[in-house]
């Protein structure tokens, strides 16, 4: 299979590899007839980013008809080869006849041709199966817009807090009335709607996000000058970029939000908006009852005893689960005993879980989801629409994926949390996840986790 | 300017006077791999050499020409400290200077004084103090033979070639063959992974062709990224290797007043094993 | 306790800015003295292992501010002593570099602890409208109590001073020179020579600056010299963020060297090293 490109596009694709890099240390490929995708996820697996490409941007598009492929390779060997592309005239992908390795020729001025041979590691793909149309929130602007944004704040922020209300939109690197640390500056920038090129927000909100990632995707948007879209929902809810460039290039980052009761509030802020926090965090529990949590559900079969304390327990779930998405890959894949790269590829079987708006019959699928996975295998229950519905869909045959985003909390359905598999790792798992905020326990918050002991 | 009377210098033995300290500068930055450097003077210019074990020597060569001023008594060689020596070339930064250079004899420091060009009423003086001298290794005869493989390409293009290869390789293969690839580098040693880049020798970079044999050697990528900044202010460059593969990369540097420094490197390749 | 003031002039507020980002470039954090017609910032890092040289600013309110408000904690007490990261002070003033910012209000508030909230005013360049951006510098208020351990300190007398016209060379002399010795002899002398001399095992280096103009000098000194640690030397030169380029050294012999750049009158950066034994 082989696939090329004029130096320009060329470039392009090389931008995007770059941008994809900031965010997680394996580049996952898909070709099928409609064109290139490239996709990365982050080491906390809060964050998806998928730049696809149309067929249009490429001279020969030599893909076998009914078909499709896919990869997973080294993010590093893949910036290495597009790192200096200011030469490149044309560039060639050969997918070598084996499907083990991954050949890039760039044919660059003076006569001077570079290759790189990259092996695949797996033939392993992600997927996002979130419903990206119909959010409520959809704001778009230049990227010049957005990068004045960013740049206001300070390159080691790690989150960034939108304030979206129809009539003004306030980014700011902290949660209002959330403690802090008292070294911690806090920046606030207010916009106006008329900055947009488009501002609707039906649904007022404030969001908070990895701006890591973010970045990496303004700096793309940059490159190809284009604007960007962000569209979201609540506090919680995925939070989507879109980047669309004549619709040959698109481009669709899904992060997840942080949960609004994973946020302390300080005591000290100023009674008025304490309340309304108040208020907006008990609507926001309220509305994640109805979701659920596999390994949670998958738990609760095995542990039946009710547990006193649900509030600690629900903290110390979120912990363990946190510690298996930081330890494991996203998704669980059987290894064979032969690299799996070596077989056939059964490339139709595609495990799918299909989001399903109705709560009900989404409930239904997790539960039966989660009764399959722990029959069939002790390990961890395939991924259903959490509460954030992102799911990542694993392509080989064994649907273990796990999802990745911030659990749910329906307190009566976690009588016992899983089992730690291994203390260390779980004592600061939390400061290892992005969405953290630094925060200190203040009187007025319940202390969910109890003291890390190493004894016990 | 090389016919002064000897009396002007007093007990001077060596004394030479650099205009623009730029290239100069550059080239003596460039060949800083190691501590230790030999320096020697006589009638044909001025030598220092750099050696890393057996297997690297570079040496910076400077005619008489490329000085505004030159004068030698005999044969001179010490020894120095080649960062100390860099140091002192580098003391205004990037402010251009002109540079004097005055030797008197053995046991002696080797003196240079910096005039920065935007301040006459600022300038610096360094005493060096110089070591005895051992005698280099002359990688010289050994390519000698008449069936070298020569090519000779434009500095910046050949220093963006080398400057693109992948850092994470442990080794470099070259090859050089009248036939295709004409000229190829290979990494070596990178997991899940490997780079080439190929030059045709009708690429305009080239400036000359002359490769009789194939020849495929190895050698220690830290040795070639050692030759990194040479060839950044590289204005030539030749490439020569015999049957063996023992490389010697041959760079020509040009100041401001197109007098030209050369630095010269020697790489011995690594065994091949398979 | 109140503290606001108001920034207008886009010349004093980068001046102001490149003030504070030189601070930010020698210490985790400085010390914010308010007093009634003058602003200063102390950063001194001395204690600790880092190389930064004590170095101070002081500011006449009315030359930056067109709105100076100060209302210390008690009638009697004449300041509000402030500390905080001056990093974060950096930060929240690097708006002032842009060629929009409008105006600039400082205020000294509480929300959660004591911030200086630094709320500029950005024209967009698009239209004529204005943005604002908030940052709040947490600070923390020293008491009273503590204040002799924060005055501002005083010039020390030198036998001779000296103005350097132009520092650029100086500055990258003596961040090369911190590689060669670990202490530098600073000589000056009646003439209007200053020499800097390096000394190694391996080499010495002497630098000389003439033609200096001399400003002031003790009865009968015909030069003074002092030995300072190199790295606090270049920590200064090396700070520098103010666009001025003339530099007045004082030694004072055996003792320390004093520096001070006039960023404008009655608005000087200062900063003594002290000497080293060699």
């Amino acid at each position: 299979m082989k696939y090329t490109l004029e130096g320009s596009n060329a470039r392009v694709i090389a931008k995007a590899v770059q941008s994809l890099s900031k965010m997680g240390k394996e580049m996952f490929i898909e070709i099928d007839q409609q064109g290139l995708q490239m996709r990365a996820i982050n080491a906390t697996q809060s964050a998806v980013g998928s730049i696809s490409f149309r067929r249009s941007m490429f001279e020969v598009f030599d893909m076998p008809p009914h078909s499709d492929f896919y990869c997973k390779i080294s993010m590093r060997g893949c910036l290495a080869v597009f790192r200096n592309m200011n030469e490149v005239e044309y560039c060639e992908l050969n997918i070598l006849d084996n499907q083990t390795s991954l050949q890039v020729n760039l044919r660059c001025k003076l006569e001077t041709t570079k290759e790189a041979t990259i092996s695949i590691i797996d033939d392993q793909n992600i997927n996002t199966n979130i419903n990206t149309d119909q959010m409520p929130n959809k704001i778009r602007g230049d990227h010049k817009l957005f990068m004045d944004i960013s740049n206001y704040f300070n390159t080691t922020e790690e989150e960034l807090t939108l304030e979206a209300n129809s009539g003004s939109m306030v980014a700011k690197n902290y949660i209002e009335g959330a403690r802090v640390n008292d070294k911690f500056m806090r920046t606030q920038l207010k916009l106006k709607p008329s900055e947009f090129d488009q501002y609707t927000v039906t649904k007022e909100t404030i969001i908070t996000f990895c701006i890591k990632e973010f970045r990496a995707f303004l700096v793309f948007a940059e490159c190809l000058n284009a604007s960007l879209t962000l569209e979201f929902d609540d506090a919680g809810k995925p939070f989507l970029l879109k980047i669309n460039k004549h619709g040959e290039i698109e481009c669709l980052l899904i992060m997840s939000t942080l949960s609004p009761d994973e946020v302390s509030f300080s005591e000290d802020y100023c009674q008025r908006d304490l309340t309304l926090h108040d208020e907006y965090v008990r609507a926001a529990v309220a509305k994640r009852k109805s979701s659920t949590f596999g390994p949670n559900v998958a738990s609760k079969r095995k542990n039946s005893s009710s547990q006193p304390d649900a509030v600690q327990q629900k903290r110390r779930v979120e912990e363990s689960h946190l510690e298996t998405s930081l330890e494991s890959p996203l998704f669980q894949f059987r290894h064979s005993e032969a690299p799996s790269v070596q077989q056939p590829r059964v490339l139709a079987e595609v495990d799918t879980v299909v989001l399903i708006e109705d709560e009900a019959e989404e409930e239904a699928l997790m539960l039966a989801a989660a009764d399959a996975a722990l029959e069939a295998t002790m390990a961890p229950a395939p991924a259903p629409p959490n509460s954030t519905q992102v799911c990542f869909i694993n392509t080989d045959d064994s649907p273990e994926a796990k999802p990745p985003e911030i659990p749910s909390d329906e307190d009566e359905t976690i009588p016992q949390s899983p089992e730690r598999p291994n203390k260390m790792r779980t004592i600061f798992s939390r400061c290892f996840q992005s969405t953290y905020v630094p925060r200190e326990p203040s009187p007025n918050t319940q202390l969910y986790a109890p003291n890390s002991d190493t004894e016990d | 300017m090389g016919d002064v009377e000897a009396s002007t210098y007093g007990d001077y033995k060596f004394v030479a006077r650099v205009d623009h300290i730029k290239t100069l500068n550059q080239a003596i930055k460039s060949i800083c791999f190691n501590d230790y450097g030999m320096l020697q003077v006589s009638e044909d210019g001025l030598r220092i050499t750099v050696e890393q074990g057996k297997s690297i020597q570079a040496t910076l060569f400077m005619p008489p020409g490329a000085f505004m001023e030159f004068y030698v008594q005999d044969f001179l060689s010490f020894g120095l400290k080649m960062n100390v020596l860099s140091e002192c070339l580098n003391l205004f930064g990037s402010a251009d200077c002109s540079l004097r250079m005055m030797y008197r004899d053995q046991g002696d420091p080797l003196r240079i004084i910096l005039y920065p060009y935007d301040n006459e009423d600022v300038s610096t003086e360094c005493a060096i103090k110089t070591m005895d001298c051992e005698e280099p290794i002359d990688y010289d005869k050994n390519l000698k033979d008449p069936d070298l493989n020569v090519i000779f390409v434009r500095g910046p293009n050949l220093s963006k070639v080398f400057h693109e290869l992948e850092k994470s390789a442990e080794e470099f293969e070259f090859v050089t063959s009248p036939d295709r690839p004409h000229f190829k580098i290979t990494t070596v040693g990178i997991m899940q992974a490997v780079f080439s880049v190929e030059v045709a020798k009708t690429s305009p970079m080239m400036m000359m062709f002359n490769c009789k044999q194939t020849v495929v050697a190895r050698y220690k990528s830290q040795q070639i990224r050692v030759t990194n900044k040479a060839m950044q202010s590289a204005t030539k460059v030749a490439i020569k290797t015999n049957a063996i593969g023992l490389l010697e990369l041959h760079l020509v540097m040009q100041g401001e007043g197109h007098e030209e420094i050369f630095v010269q490197f020697f790489i011995i390749p690594l065994l091949q094993t398979d | 306790m109140k503290f606001r003031a108001l920034m207008q002039d886009p010349q004093y507020m980068r001046e102001f800015q490149a003030i504070v980002a030189t601070l930010a470039k020698l210490a985790k954090d400085c010390v914010m003295i308010l007093g009634p017609r003058q602003m200063h910032f102390i950063v001194n890092e001395d204690q600790s292992s880092t190389a930064s040289p004590l170095v101070w600013a002081s500011i006449a309110a009315e030359e930056y501010f067109p709105e100076y408000r100060m209302e210390a904690a008690l009638p009697e007490h004449e300041f509000i002593v402030l500390s905080m990261s001056s990093a974060s002070l950096g930060r929240a003033l690097s708006v002032l570099r842009n060629v929009g910012t409008n105006n600039c209000k400082f205020k000294l508030q509480r929300i959660q602890f004591p911030c200086i909230s630094v709320i500029a005013t950005v024209l967009l360049s698009s239209s004529t409208e204005a943005r604002e951006v908030v940052h709040d510098v947490p600070v923390s208020i020293i008491p009273a109590s503590d204040w002799p351990a924060y005055v501002v300190p005083k010039v020390p007398n030198s036998q001779l001073v000296l103005s350097l016209p132009t520092l650029r060379l100086l500055r990258s002399l003596i961040d090369k020179l911190k590689n060669v010795s670990p202490s530098l002899e600073f000589q000056v002398n009646i003439d209007g020579e200053l020499n800097v001399i390096a000394t190694s095992e391996m080499s010495t280096v002497t630098s000389r600056f003439q033609k200096l103009l001399l400003r002031s000098l003790e009865a009968s000194q015909q030069e003074a010299s002092c030995c300072v640690d190199s790295r606090k030397a270049s920590a200064f030169f090396g700070s520098l963020q103010v666009s001025n380029d003339e530099l007045t050294i004082g030694i004072d012999r055996d003792h320390s060297i004093h520096m001070q750049i006039d960023v404008r009158q009655d608005v000087v950066l200062h900063s003594i090293l002290p000497a080293v034994c060699v």
